[in-house]
């Protein structure tokens, strides 16, 4: 398993724009650092490093990773100019990257796709709302805003597609707290999915369509729960006194990347959908989080920060 | 490397990417306490510099340096309290590094503030005194604040080569309304407003006052001979003007522009490259890394600005601390994770070097936020009770000073005020009662003794 991730092992201070670089092409110019280290017991050569690929370099803050339909594009958000967030797509297959809205003045937030490719969504600020959210279809070239209740402070996070493509839930910061809730495609039928006390957020949805996956301090600290899909019997599925976010579906339903500092340190860890096999992916005195499911279910791309920068990184997931 | 507005650091391979200017001259520099006591009498100053790392749109204090654990739900906020090394002092499970280090810190749970808007308890808590023309919110001019506290040490002080007060963001700090008009010189003039520096997430410095100077250019700055005389002619041309536009703040500028020291100085490329990484490559743990340099070489008083702007999520905006929405998220996010490594990473720096015992660190904002979670989930503006933190420079470490109560709304003893903060920091930079006095600031001032 990988477990150690040297900062050495990449050219981590390469100044040109994003690009794919394999774990192993990578490091052929440090082979005699590697050695070294190796032979010091400092650097891990469990093979499964060789197939770590850092997808980025530019080392600026980065956050919420998405896949595009079959996984050869992934998508972020960037603090892209001192005072902008934007959202970049990358083709993985040739690496070019696309900064979406490059001329545009307000920040994008949290990109979602939907699994048919033809809608996307985000959140957007700028107008009377502080974060909006947009959903587009691509194939009418239309978009509609969702404007949530509550003036000039509410806000609109972590928007996913259920699998059919007809509704969006989201993460929703509004009078009644911070809840999650959904609309349809037109940004209309606003649904509550949940009422509850603390602060509830990070959603996703089961590829099957049948439940939710979410974070929520009901209970005292945040931890994860699973309710239906349409907001029914919530159960909490960890237990910890220090914070669980960002949880993250695999594909066939079984498994659930997340993050969590309960080591002092943000980790991505797994866990199954029934609470057994709790297990840590990532082992680094810096920030690893983030974590999405590659669509073949067998890789996981995070944001790591390394040396203080910022980047996206893909790693294989064995079963 | 060195350029006229700009200072960028070296990139990957070690060369400057858009210098074109290389200054080869030397002025006098910053650092002249070695004759301070001679000049001003008494003794010298325990904090020979001042560094205020100032979290501007108003920090969370339940969600970083004083959670309430067994407070009520709606108050508590869904983040853990964890221990510290300081007996009686929790921090919030977003800050692990300085919860570690907090032997090298002490903090203040009872600082309140006298109004509730970003640029009037910004100006309050940055001058020490209330304007007494109600400040920004109800139509007060600059005149109407005494100087900030840095235009105090730095008019104290006289430095005649660098700046005595430098501040780093990317122009006037404020919100979208405007700047906070007692950051600078207030009553004073703008003589004794900051100089300006901008420090980007490379490193790269620049000077946003000499974007204005129109006329330098590359071409006509190739060798210092005809800088000088260019920049000679250009000041004749300015000063002509019927509109004066020269003024010290260009003086102090030019005298950067011809000082070696300072070409050194402003270029982070010189640091290891572990240092910089333990900074990180944000602007704000850059910019906190020139402002230890600039602490080194003796600026009596330099202020590293978190954001220019404190409206998050808006157009814009640049994150400051305003999380009116998405308070959890945004801190979980981005605000505690960079706090935390940049303020650790400044203690720890300044700590191995030895400069710690004589610079003092203040981290703060204007104001907390709300203890009761607000109907979305968030928390807005609270002056009545919020947190500072205090280290080296005089300071006793390993301190918890006032206490909040049970909720976090008010202070339950020895509250602090904006007057007692801007005392106690002048007291520790070397101006008692009697230099007080003398410069008519904060003349009736008590310092916060639990701290000393």
């Amino acid at each position: 398993m990988w477990n150690q991730f040297p900062a050495f092992a990449f050219p981590l201070r390469l100044c040109d724009s994003a690009s794919i670089k394999t774990g192993r092409t990578a490091r052929l110019g440090y082979c005699p650092l590697v050695i070294l280290f190796a032979l010091l017991g400092l650097y891990s050569t469990d093979a499964a490093a060789d197939d770590v690929r850092q997808l980025t370099t530019n080392g600026r803050l980065k956050f919420a990773p998405v896949f595009v339909g079959d996984g050869k594009e992934l998508a972020w958000c960037e603090h892209d100019q001192p005072t902008r967030v934007s959202i970049i797509r990358l083709n993985l297959e040739t690496g070019k990257s696309t900064t979406m809205f490059p001329n545009a003045s307000g920040h994008f937030f949290d990109p979602a796709f939907s699994a048919d490719g033809r809608y996307w969504c985000f959140g957007r600020s700028g107008g009377p709302r502080q974060l909006s959210l947009v959903i587009v279809d691509t194939k009418d070239e239309k978009e509609v805003a969702f404007e949530p209740a509550g003036g000039l402070r509410a806000t609109i996070r972590t928007p996913r597609f259920t699998p059919d493509g007809k509704r969006v839930i989201f993460t929703i910061n509004a009078p009644g707290g911070q809840q999650i809730a959904s609309v349809n495609i037109k940004g209309q039928d606003y649904r509550p999915l949940t009422q509850s006390a603390g602060i509830n957020g990070w959603p996703d949805i089961s590829r099957d369509g049948k439940q939710i996956v979410f974070s929520s301090s009901r209970a005292g600290s945040l931890n994860l729960f699973l309710m239906n899909i349409d907001g029914s019997e919530p159960r909490q599925l960890t237990n910890h006194r220090i914070r669980d976010v960002r949880p993250a579906f695999s594909p066939d339903g079984r498994r659930i990347a997340f993050t969590s500092a309960r080591d002092g340190n943000r980790e991505i860890y797994l866990i199954n959908t029934d609470g057994s096999g709790l297990k840590r992916l990532t082992n680094h005195k810096e920030r690893d989080d983030y974590p999405v499911w590659h669509p073949d279910g067998k890789q996981i791309a995070w944001i790591a920060e390394r040396n203080g920068r910022f980047d996206v990184h893909l790693m294989p997931v064995g079963d | 490397m060195f350029s006229i507005g700009s200072f960028p650091s070296r990139d990957c391979s070690g060369i400057s990417r858009r210098a074109f200017l290389q200054s080869g001259a030397t002025l006098p520099f910053a650092g002249g306490l070695s004759t301070w006591a001679q000049e001003k009498g008494g003794s010298p100053p325990r904090a020979k510099s001042v560094m205020l790392i100032w979290l501007g749109g108003g920090p969370s204090h339940l969600d970083l340096f004083d959670p309430k654990p067994k407070a009520l739900a709606q108050y508590r906020g869904p983040f853990s309290a964890i221990q510290t090394r300081t007996p009686g002092l929790l921090v919030s499970e977003l800050l692990p590094k300085l919860a570690q280090r907090s032997h090298l810190y002490s903090v203040v749970h009872s600082n309140i503030n006298y109004q509730g808007g970003h640029r009037p308890a910004g100006s309050i808590a940055m001058t020490g005194t209330r304007p007494t023309d109600g400040g920004e919110d109800r139509g007060g001019k600059v005149d109407g604040y005494g100087p900030s506290i840095g235009s105090i040490i730095a008019r104290h002080r006289q430095s005649k080569s660098l700046p005595g007060f430098i501040s780093l963001a990317r122009g006037p700090i404020g919100d979208g309304v405007g700047p906070n008009i007692g950051q600078g010189g207030g009553k004073w003039g703008k003589a004794h407003d900051p100089f300006m520096l901008s420090c980007n997430e490379e490193g790269d410095v620049s000077i946003p006052k000499l974007k204005l100077l129109e006329g330098l250019s590359p071409a006509r700055l190739a060798d210092r001979k005809t800088m000088l005389r260019e920049l000679d002619g250009l000041r004749r041309s300015i000063d002509s003007k019927p509109f004066r536009v020269w003024d010290g703040v260009y003086d102090q500028a030019i005298g950067l522009l011809t000082s070696s020291e300072a070409t050194r100085v402003f270029d982070l490329s010189r640091e290891s490259e572990k240092t910089r990484q333990a900074f990180g490559r944000t602007a704000f743990g850059q910019s906190c890394l020139l402002g230890r340099r600039l602490v080194e070489v003796g600026v009596p008083y330099v202020q590293v600005n978190w954001s220019r702007y404190v409206e998050v999520l808006f157009p814009f905006s640049d994150y400051g601390w305003d999380t009116h929405s998405d308070n959890f998220g945004l801190l979980a996010d981005w605000h505690g994770p960079l706090l935390d490594r940049v303020l650790s990473a400044l203690l720890d720096d300044l700590h191995e070097r030895g400069l710690l015992d004589s610079t003092l660190v203040l981290c703060m904002g204007e104001f907390g936020r709300t203890p009761k979670i607000n109907n979305i989930g968030s928390r807005d503006h609270w002056h009545q009770c919020y947190f500072s933190v205090w280290a080296g420079g005089g300071v006793k470490p390993g301190l918890v000073v006032g206490a909040s109560d049970a909720q976090g709304e008010f202070p339950a003893r020895d509250p602090v005020t904006p007057a007692m903060v801007g005392t106690t920091i002048l007291d520790l930079a070397g101006m008692g009662t009697a230099a007080r006095a003398e410069m008519r600031v904060l003349e009736d001032g008590h310092v916060i003794d639990a701290l000393l």
